[in-house]
């Protein structure tokens, strides 16, 4: 193992009964890169995110992020240690205004507060007089100021699933998890969606690892991609080499006799 | 306290401080009628200031997202805990009343630690059964606690040599412990650590993923919500001088979380006006007493059909205005 990776799994599965959801799955991913996850359907996808999250226990494997065995770790305290997450759904609270939501957010990182003592200790810490500033910063981040005041649950689909990706950015994470972030966008949001996780790698230096159907998102995005059928890795590269493997076009089209016939 | 937190405190409770102090004022003046209308008002009053005390405990529970239907046990470890130890280890009734407070607080880690790590309705069920052993154990340990015929002449609360053995001594020290629960559930929600409970409520998985630990949090609005019922137990068993089983059965738990629900789910007020009702209720229904649980009934459903926010929240309906849970 090369001590330059970010995050890395290694032999992770999870048993339900006698179905294996994702078997044997080992991947890393590099500092500062984008990374997809892809696959159909019950490919097990969400189910390896939620192992390396930490909100389902794996049956057998590792995951390692910075150097730390985070393994079966409560997902809040894997969020602590700098991996956050985003839900595939809309994931907010929707009584309350954007600003409330990310104040929320941040909770973790407000100093001198008993939350605090019960999250442990961490980085990127916020003195109460910084919270507003830390606000701001967030919304301009993913480009919502002018929403500040409205109430999120009457926020647009796209807007909400981009507020969702803003509280998961509260917690300063250096590597998001993304669970098909593009689900249910219209084209001109897939397009606003690839800029904004674009600028999250290049202007914030975030490592981003994907969950994601839409195609072209990921062929745009993505330095890497990993491609799971039935809970195993069946390829792993660059979107160029994925798109010629023969075994990916055959998960997703067919066995080339049904795809001729 | 930054600007932020001010203000994100007055929208969540459509609240300022003020709106804290003129509505203690109000209940003060409130608290100042009984005093003037003789023993049995009095008596009343004084019932209603403890229920208060103990449904704000299981507010802050159920502000983060929990509902215990096992509160009057620990309202009995309150009242049960001080009373045996002080009789037991020689303690004044101040000792006692602290030492219960620190074993309720141990009862609740424990008990909290065990069934908050289960998700789903485990927890209402297992606290329903939880309260349930407690009044039989307190039953069968007849040894220690008197069995059904539980103990009887029990000193009256003390402190620094002065007793409250008359009920208008009491009274004033209950009113105390009210303001005293008021004010500390206020704070409690006017900081992060309310908002860090109000987001574990409404989004357990939301608020996991930001870094709040939904187990540590609702455990310890567990345990504060735990520390409260007792302290109203402790108080109850020196003002009535007699604690026996029956006086924690399950009625008491559902008629606490009736309180709740009546009076307002998620508000600072809410509590109290649960309790002021249902109270006073059955003291002016005398007569219908076997048919007012149906009522109650009734109003339950009712309430939670037409009024989630209970009583406490009409006149926030009143004024048009959404308020936030």
């Amino acid at each position: 193992m090369m001590a330059a990776e970010f995050l890395s799994v290694s032999n992770l599965t999870k048993q339900y009964g006698g179905l294996a959801a994702v078997k044997n799955l080992g991947f890393s991913v590099g500092k500062g890169e984008i990374v997809g996850l892809i696959g159909p359907n019950g490919a097990g996808k969400t189910t390896a995110f939620n192992l390396i999250g930490g909100a389902v226990r794996c049956t057998a494997g590792k995951v390692v992020f910075q150097g730390t065995d985070i393994t079966n770790r409560a997902p809040s305290r894997v969020t602590v240690a700098g991996l956050a997450r985003t839900f595939q759904s809309t994931s907010t609270y929707g009584d309350i205004s954007v600003e409330r939501n990310l104040y929320r957010g941040l909770l973790s990182r407000i100093q001198s507060s008993v939350v605090r003592r019960l999250v442990g200790r961490r980085e990127g810490m916020v003195p109460n007089e910084q919270i507003q500033v830390e606000i701001d910063r967030l919304l301009d981040m993913v480009d919502m100021r002018r929403w500040r005041d409205v109430e999120a649950g009457s926020l647009a689909y796209g807007l909400q699933k981009r507020l969702g990706i803003a509280i998961a950015l509260a917690s300063r994470p250096s590597m998001l998890l993304l669970d098909e972030p593009a689900a249910g966008l219209n084209h001109e949001e897939c397009r606003e969606l690839t800029a904004l996780l674009r600028s999250l790698q290049t202007d914030h230096g975030l490592t981003l690892l994907l969950v994601e159907h839409h195609m072209a998102i990921v062929m745009e995005l993505c330095d890497r991609i990993i491609v799971l059928v039935q809970g195993e890795k069946i390829a792993e590269g660059t979107p160029a080499e994925v798109r010629e493997n023969p075994a990916v076009i055959e998960a997703y089209l067919g066995a080339p006799e049904y795809a001729h016939a | 306290m930054s600007e932020m937190v001010k203000k994100m405190d007055r929208r969540a409770w459509g609240l300022k401080p003020s709106g804290l102090y003129a509505g203690l004022l109000l209940l003060l003046c409130l608290a100042a009628w009984p005093a003037l209308m003789g023993p049995y008002v009095l008596h009343v009053a004084i019932l209603v200031c403890l229920n208060i005390l103990i449904v704000n405990g299981l507010s802050i529970i159920e502000r983060a997202g929990q509902l215990s239907f096992g509160h009057s046990a620990f309202v009995a470890f309150g009242a049960y805990g001080s009373v045996l130890m002080s009789m037991h280890f020689g303690l004044s009734p101040m000792a006692g009343g602290v030492l219960a407070l620190i074993l309720a607080a141990i009862i609740a880690l424990v008990l909290g630690g065990v069934i908050l790590r289960l998700k789903g309705v485990y927890f209402v069920l297992v606290t329903f059964a939880f309260a349930e052993l407690t009044r039989l154990a307190l039953m069968d340990w007849a040894d220690l606690t008197g069995g059904a015929n539980g103990i009887a002449a029990i000193p009256a609360f003390e402190l620094f040599g002065y007793a409250f053995d008359t009920r208008p001594r009491f009274y004033g020290l209950v009113l105390v412990a009210v303001a005293f629960s008021i004010i500390l559930t206020y704070r409690i929600f006017r900081n992060p650590l309310g908002e860090a409970f109000r987001a574990v409520a409404e989004n357990g998985a939301l608020a996991e993923s930001t870094g709040l630990s939904v187990y540590r949090l609702q455990l310890l609005a567990f345990i504060i919500g735990c520390m409260l019922a007792a302290l109203g137990g402790v108080l109850m068993a020196r003002y009535i001088g007699f604690v026996s089983p029956e006086s924690f059965n399950l009625n008491v738990s559902v008629g606490l979380v009736t309180m709740l629900v009546i009076g307002g789910r998620g508000s600072l007020w809410g509590p109290a006006v649960g309790a002021i009702v249902l109270t006073t209720l059955p003291e002016v229904f005398r007569g219908a007493l076997q048919t007012q649980h149906i009522f109650y009934g009734i109003a339950l459903i009712l309430i939670l059909r037409f009024l989630p926010g209970g009583l406490a929240g009409v006149p926030g309906l009143l004024r048009g205005r959404q308020k936030v849970s």
